[in-house]
């Protein structure tokens, strides 16, 4: 309840704000007066963009009810933009779904022995590809009937001589007959611009979560809100929820706006739940910087250094998914929205997955705000660097005892890969410059990528060791080690599994298990080993870090004969 | 006791704003805390009020925890800010409304009504704070203050920056809760403490350096030879030392 009487102050206090509220209406007035003069000026046949090349990206169903009907089949499967797929009945649910960007009908009534002029129907869904795919089969369709035309007018001339002349229609004996919506929009309107100017109110969102968090510190309003009988995250998750649903409904009414004048949006309730997942994601970000910064000033810089990548992100998404799309760029939230407005069907389960994925980034990120909220000096000040914030964390994790140190191993992994990564590629332009490409420079690299990657998967366990914690044992020191180790493995091998995966098509199952019976023992065996020499200290916990790593450079070092 | 501080620290980066601070405050006394700027005495209050966390030590209002109860604390307290900082945009009554939703506060209108006229701003309660001067925001942060009916009064500051007739109002308006509720007045205007506080504790660079009533303190000030001795030269000695 109280974070709801937050939410609705906060609510209050944008809507009482005159000029946001005057600048709000008077942009939708503008988009709305603009918009439909932008569809028109991109209309196809005026200035309309080239429709993008989706060679080898269109399958195409085919219905055959007829038994006369080789010359249209074998001129579609000659078609080298189509990829054919035969379905006994209408296959309105795969057209649907997406898996056939549509479906051609040939009826029983399509007999290509006959004189009669031949009618097919082209079934396609709403979207960028359609033009594309009626512009290929219209080339095989039309193909054929010059196919059959030739040899009609052979067979009449051979039968009634060359006394009677076709009429027109036999020149062209098929008829395409497409079903679907005329679209007075271009799909590089639709694709691409419209999008664009639904995600404006995300852009626009800004200056209101730095007033909502900044402001109140700055004015001071922040003291009585504190002092009041609710907790800090009642705050933050208050203002996140005003916020969030005044610019989804911003985002709501833009989309209303723009169906309004005409321009024909798809799937308007998908394109609104992904921007609401988006808005979501985004306003959490904003209010994280925002309650980081000491003045408007601060938070304002920091919000258009966020906003500004975010911008190019999205013209790049939504370029590189309009011109050449791939699968990839077919989960960016950008271009999913813009498949919802256009009419696109989606990839796979990416709507539901990229839906979950942003609102769960979302809410970790509104849980990070709020814990960063519980900071005296974040609020009051002095405030605290990135290294202090990321120290303290990880001292109030690891206070939590074994299980949370050795989640934070695993947390931290990434990083740790990352880093060794780096000082391996170091190293190894160090050493091919001190001893050339030479035998000895391989036996080197291997050797040196040991000792980096044994010490570095040792951090964890160090930075449990800094202090004196009650819950420290060597069971508990082989718990941290050992997550250390495997995180680090999991991380290896997700990489390796992508490159491999991408550049010599290794199935996923032989990769798995070949590391998993190899490396992952390695790795576990040297990480704990040195661990447990970390904990023992001396000679002894000495020699047992050198054991892990001599393990860890024999494994590089078979690893190598293998492949040499 | 109401409150009490049992060895509170509280330290921000390389900078100790309170250090090692006791202090025991009875129920329904007007006890004020005295200190020269950056003593720490808001850094006490924010404790206090569970705005602040202590780096050691611990506080309890009423027997329970500030850390561990704070809901229940922040209850118990009404808290007046050095600065009478409000939604500009709000009214008075909206104001009010939306705190007493935070509150709880039952018949929050009749409450509101009955508040606006105790602090004389009955005929303004539909115009925007934004239009107010600083002592009608002082009035309307104070029935902010009393909206829950807290049994601790916490005033920072109350009558910095005023109208000398403003401050006299609300030093009455202070004086009328003695023994009725449990006041903490934080100043550094000496005369204001003596006129309204049982009790005085002056602080210093974050440590508490004297404790009593200001007859107590004047009358220690007399035994080391001052004559006929004010708060405010008791204030001098322990914050300059002379």
């Amino acid at each position: 309840m109280r974070v709801l009487a937050i939410a609705r102050r906060e609510l209050w206090e944008i809507l009482s704000n005159k000029k946001f509220m005057l600048a709000f209406i008077v942009q939708t007035l503008l988009l709305l007066a603009l918009l439909p003069a932008f569809g028109n000026l991109f209309a196809q046949g005026n200035l309309a963009l080239p429709t993008p090349t989706l060679k080898g990206f269109t399958p195409l169903g085919v219905v055959v009810q007829s038994d006369d009907c080789s010359v249209l089949l074998a001129s579609l499967e000659q078609n080298e933009r189509l990829r054919l797929y035969s379905f006994s009945s209408p296959p309105e649910e795969e057209l649907r779904r997406g898996l056939i960007a549509g479906y051609l009908l040939i009826p029983p009534e399509y007999r290509e022995s006959t004189l009669e002029v031949l009618e097919v129907k082209l079934f396609l869904s709403q979207g960028i590809k359609s033009s594309s795919t009626l512009d290929a089969v219209k080339e095989s369709v039309e193909r054929a009937s010059a196919e059959l035309a030739a040899e009609r007018q052979r067979q009449l001339n051979f039968e009634l001589g060359s006394a009677i002349t076709l009429k027109r229609e036999f020149l062209k004996p098929v008829v395409v007959v497409k079903r679907g919506e005329n679209r007075r929009f271009s799909s590089f309107f639709l694709a691409y611009l419209v999008p664009l100017v639904l995600f404006f109110p995300i852009f626009m969102s800004g200056g209101l979560v730095v007033d909502a968090i900044v402001g109140e510190k700055e004015r001071g309003t922040i003291e009585a809100l504190l002092t009041a009988p609710f907790s800090r995250y009642e705050i933050v998750l208050g203002k996140f929820l005003a916020l969030w649903g005044f610019v989804t409904a911003e985002c709501g009414v833009w989309i209303i706006g723009v169906a309004a004048v005409g321009v024909p949006l798809a799937r308007p309730a998908e394109a609104l739940v992904l921007l609401a997942a988006l808005n979501a994601l985004v306003v959490a970000i904003a209010i994280l910087l925002a309650l980081y910064s000491r003045n408007l000033k601060e938070a304002n810089i920091a919000l258009m250094l966020f906003y500004v990548p975010l911008f190019v992100a999205l013209i790049y998404a939504l370029t590189v998914e309009f011109f050449s799309p791939r699968n990839f760029f077919a989960y960016i939230p950008f271009n999913l929205i813009s498949r919802a407005v256009s009419g696109e069907t989606f990839v796979g389960h990416a709507f539901p997955l990229v839906t979950l994925l942003l609102s769960a980034l979302a809410a970790c990120t509104i849980a990070a705000a709020a814990v960063l909220s519980y900071r005296d000096d974040v609020i009051f000040g002095p405030r605290p660097g990135f290294l202090k914030i990321a120290g303290d964390v990880v001292e109030a994790t690891l206070e939590r005892g074994r299980l949370a140190g050795a989640a934070l191993a695993l947390v931290l992994s990434p990083l740790l890969f990352i880093a060794a990564t780096v000082a391996e590629v170091a190293l190894a332009a160090l050493m091919g410059w001190l001893l050339g490409l030479t035998v000895a420079f391989l036996y080197t690299v291997v050797l040196l990528s040991a000792v980096v990657e044994e010490v570095l998967k040792l951090l964890p366990v160090l930075l449990v060791l800094r202090r004196r914690r009650t819950w420290v044992s060597a069971g508990s020191i082989l718990l941290v080690a050992a997550a250390s180790a495997m995180g680090f493995f999991l991380v290896e091998t997700a990489i390796t599994g992508f490159v491999a995966g991408l550049l010599f098509s290794i199935p996923l199952t032989t990769l798995l298990y070949a590391r998993a019976t190899s490396t992952l023992v390695m790795h576990l065996a040297g990480g704990m080993l040195a661990g447990l020499g970390v904990y023992r200290r001396g000679k002894r916990g000495f020699l047992l870090v050198a054991l892990a790593i001599a393990l860890h450079a024999l494994f590089n070092l078979i690893v190598l004969e293998v492949a040499l | 006791m109401m409150i009490q501080f049992e060895r509170v620290t509280k330290r921000f980066q390389n900078i100790t704003a309170l250090s090692e601070l006791t202090l025991s405050i009875k129920k329904g006394e007007i006890f004020g805390l005295v200190g020269p700027n950056g003593a720490g005495k808001t850094t006490a209050i924010r404790i206090l009020c569970g705005a602040l966390k202590p780096t050691s030590g611990r506080v309890t209002v009423a027997g329970m925890d500030v850390g561990e109860r704070g809901t229940e604390v922040k209850r118990l307290i009404g808290y007046l800010p050095e600065e009478p900082n409000l939604y500009e945009r709000m009214t008075p009554r909206q104001l009010l409304r939306f705190f007493a939703s935070l509150y709880e506060v039952e018949d929050a209108e009749a409450r509101i009504e009955e508040l606006l006229t105790l602090v004389g701003m009955e005929e303004k309660v539909d115009v925007r704070i934004a239009t107010f001067s600083k002592g009608m925001r002082q009035r309307i942060s104070i029935a902010r203050a009393l909206l829950h009916d807290p049994e601790i009064l916490i005033l920072d500051e109350p009558t910095m920056g005023l109208d000398p007739l403003t401050a006299r109002e609300i030093r009455e308006f202070v004086a009328s809760f003695n023994g009725r509720k449990t006041v903490l007045l934080c100043t550094h205007y000496m005369p204001e403490a003596e006129q309204l506080c049982d009790r005085v504790g002056i602080l210093h660079r974050g440590r508490l350096v004297a404790l009593g009533s200001p007859e107590q303190l004047k009358a220690e000030l007399e035994q080391d030879g001052w004559e006929s001795p004010t708060l405010e030269d008791v204030f001098l000695r322990y914050t300059r030392g002379g």
